[in-house]
């Protein structure tokens, strides 16, 4: 070997070392991620652009980021190269935007995302003529609405087809034609493209009855523009998905498509058929799907609507119902889900009867505020409850899931604290969708002064970590439901495995998406007379021909 | 929304419009011309021609139909009633009685 040789082949493998361990650095290292909301002074909406914000941070959660939060308004010279990238959320129309954040996004090598309003305050600006050369496109107009909607006229029309990967995502509208409300977020910022070498339409919005198309998500060099707010009406069929599956491609996190199914037997408790639980454990097995199973532990009616007006109480026994019902189910792949310790709150109607299933426990729905005792340590002596409640039976559970997917900020925090599992203190998974809120004890009231919001989220993927600090496993199909109003005339709502079906078809846009749901025991009852278990037959089996893979969630 | 209260929103907004598009903005309301510029020799302007007027950035026109908007989910979707198999046990001549056993 000359001289020569040795060196070059030392230099090569010094260079194969370099990047083997730059590799391996940029899976390890956190991404920091820099979220900007618009926030007035006053107004019902002064809050708003923080409920965004809350929404974005938890999905950059399921990557490895480290993310600030803060107002626009607050922003300082220079912060925007702290981050790999800045997120900024404008939700408020014309808001004036810092000269300092205007300066360093338009200067800036580093990430710019912008979502809908307030672009013309940099495109247009005269410091920063030169946007349109740099970027290759430039902003050009807000878009609503095609006309005021009408009895006659309910839908006049707007941006409200997203395609992408071939899917129409399509978003919520609905006109109230009796008092003239219009549920929908039809506002678009239109950019044109100028320069095609410099900016991509990545996805387009179009316009479903006029046929118009322009750019939903554009990029131009560092700099990518989102046409709305994709955090308004969101649900399982919705543009959402877009915003969540590109942050792959924003963040610059290479990541291969692997598509997974979970599901979940739900609310399983005192009142459980055990031949339901025979019948459905048997079924899963049968097609070595590993399923949760989403138990209450402590059964409780304190005003005794089910016991002739006197109060009573089921505890959890080694050799009960529910006990056999479980132990069944984990004989056959079933993995206990705590779902709540009461599933009801104290002796209250919180809405419905007081009854363990029927009630919200770690929120006061009637009133849709803070329960009077809202502690992070006491909502964690009342998880804790049920963990110790669980284990009277025998039983362990691997993750929490809140009752009727409604908590306080309070209650959250706490079950990121508890773990469910005293083997494993270190494991704080949670199973659900999430409410999220504008500050600890929120104040919803919609004439409230500097009024709070509450988010409803779901999530298509794993969230490592949210506003909250819980770790989440997804759930983002929904569940079969049933009109049965025969039953009870406020449970008269249908919802089909072709419904659950079709959310699962365009969960596929999302590379390392899931196909989550959840389904009740009790459709199998006789007495119910629903065709549940052919309706759940036909969901798994739609799910596998989608080409998920079934997971156990235990493991996740 | 009514057709008055439509009317009352057009107006507004077309108000707001014509303020946003009439009204000076910031920059160009502290160019106004002070006394002294009167005096300003004409062929002194000539050879120093003033830079061109900063652009004040007028925001563009709203879309002038207000909606609703909710952020987050338009429905959790659970909020079921578990003790509706207890109705339909009762309903269906059972008991509709919880034990342990």
């Amino acid at each position: 070997m000359t001289h020569s040789n040795w060196i070059r082949r030392l230099l090569c493998a010094l260079a194969l070392t370099l990047g083997l361990c730059a590799g391996a650095q940029a899976q390890t290292t956190p991404i920091r991620a820099l979220v900007l909301y618009d926030q007035p002074d006053s107004g019902p909406y002064a809050k708003l652009g923080m409920a965004y914000a809350i929404m974005l941070r938890n999905l950059l959660g399921h990557w490895n980021t480290t993310v600030d939060m803060k107002s626009v308004q607050s922003y300082t010279a220079g912060q925007v190269e702290q981050y790999s990238v800045t997120f900024y959320l404008g939700s408020y129309y014309d808001l004036p935007i810092p000269p300092a954040f205007l300066a360093d996004a338009y200067g800036t090598t580093r990430k710019i995302v912008w979502f809908k309003n307030n672009l013309w305050q940099l495109a247009w600006h005269p410091s920063y003529a030169g946007f349109t050369a740099k970027y290759g496109f430039t902003f050009a107009s807000l878009r609503g609405l095609d006309a005021s909607p009408t009895a006659t006229n309910p839908k006049p029309g707007f941006f409200d087809t997203v395609t992408y990967k071939t899917r129409p995502l399509t978003k919520y509208y609905v006109y109230d034609a009796a008092t003239g409300a219009v549920n929908a977020d039809p506002d678009v910022g239109v950019v044109q493209i100028f320069d095609t070498a410099k900016a991509q339409q990545l996805v387009p919005i179009s316009n479903s009855r006029t046929g118009e198309v322009v750019p939903y998500v554009v990029k131009g060099g560092n700099f990518w523009y989102f046409a709305d707010l994709p955090f308004s009406y969101i649900g399982p069929r919705d543009r959402y998905l877009v915003i969540c599956d590109m942050l792959h491609d924003i963040l610059g996190v290479d990541t291969p498509t692997r598509q997974r199914a979970l599901v979940r037997l739900e609310d399983v408790s005192a009142l459980v058929n055990q031949n339901s639980m025979t019948v459905l454990s048997n079924y899963l097995k049968s097609k070595s799907i590993p399923f949760g199973v989403a138990t209450i532990p402590y059964y409780y009616d304190p005003l005794g609507a089910y016991n002739g007006g006197v109060s009573q109480t089921v505890r959890m026994t080694p050799t009960g119902v529910l006990a056999r019902s479980l132990n069944y189910a984990i004989q056959n792949g079933g993995r206990i889900v705590l779902h709540g310790y009461t599933h009801q709150y104290s002796n209250w109607k919180n809405p419905h009867t007081g009854v363990s299933g029927d009630d919200y426990e770690f929120w006061d729905i009637v009133n849709n505020r803070v329960l009077p005792i809202d502690t992070v340590a006491a909502h964690k002596a009342r998880i804790q409850a049920g963990v110790d409640e669980l284990r009277r039976g025998g039983f362990t559970a691997f993750a929490w899931e809140p009752p009727h997917y409604q908590m306080s900020p309070n209650a959250y925090t706490a079950a990121s604290q508890v773990p469910m599992n005293p083997l494993k203190p270190t494991n704080f998974t949670t199973w659900q969708r999430a409410v999220y809120y504008t500050s600890t004890t929120p104040n919803l009231s919609p004439t409230a002064a500097n009024r709070d919001f509450a988010v409803g989220q779901f999530f298509p993927y794993i969230i490592q970590r949210d506003h909250y600090g819980q770790r989440i496993l997804p759930e983002n199909l929904g569940n079969i439901e049933y009109d049965i109003r025969e039953v009870d005339p406020s449970s008269n709502f249908n919802y089909t495995w072709q419904d659950l079906k079709l959310n699962a078809e365009n969960a596929k846009v999302v590379r390392d998406g899931f196909a989550s749901f959840f389904f009740h025991p009790f459709w199998l009852e006789p007495e119910i007379n629903k065709p549940g278990f052919q309706d759940l037959q036909s969901i798994i089996n739609a799910i596998e021909a989608l080409g998920y893979q079934w997971a156990d969630a235990s493991t996740l | 929304m009514n057709q008055r209260n439509l009317l009352a929103v057009a107006i507004l907004s077309l108000s707001a419009l014509h303020a946003a598009v009439a009204a000076p903005g910031p920059s160009q309301a502290a160019r106004a011309p002070k006394v002294e510029d009167a005096h300003v020799d004409a062929a002194a302007a000539l050879r120093r021609p003033e830079p061109p007027p900063v652009r004040a950035v007028v925001a563009p026109p709203r879309p002038l139909v207000e909606t609703v908007v909710q952020p987050g989910l338009h429905k959790i979707e659970k909020h079921e009633r578990l003790t509706d198999v207890l109705k339909a046990r009762k309903r269906a001549g059972r008991s509709d009685r919880v034990t342990a056993d």
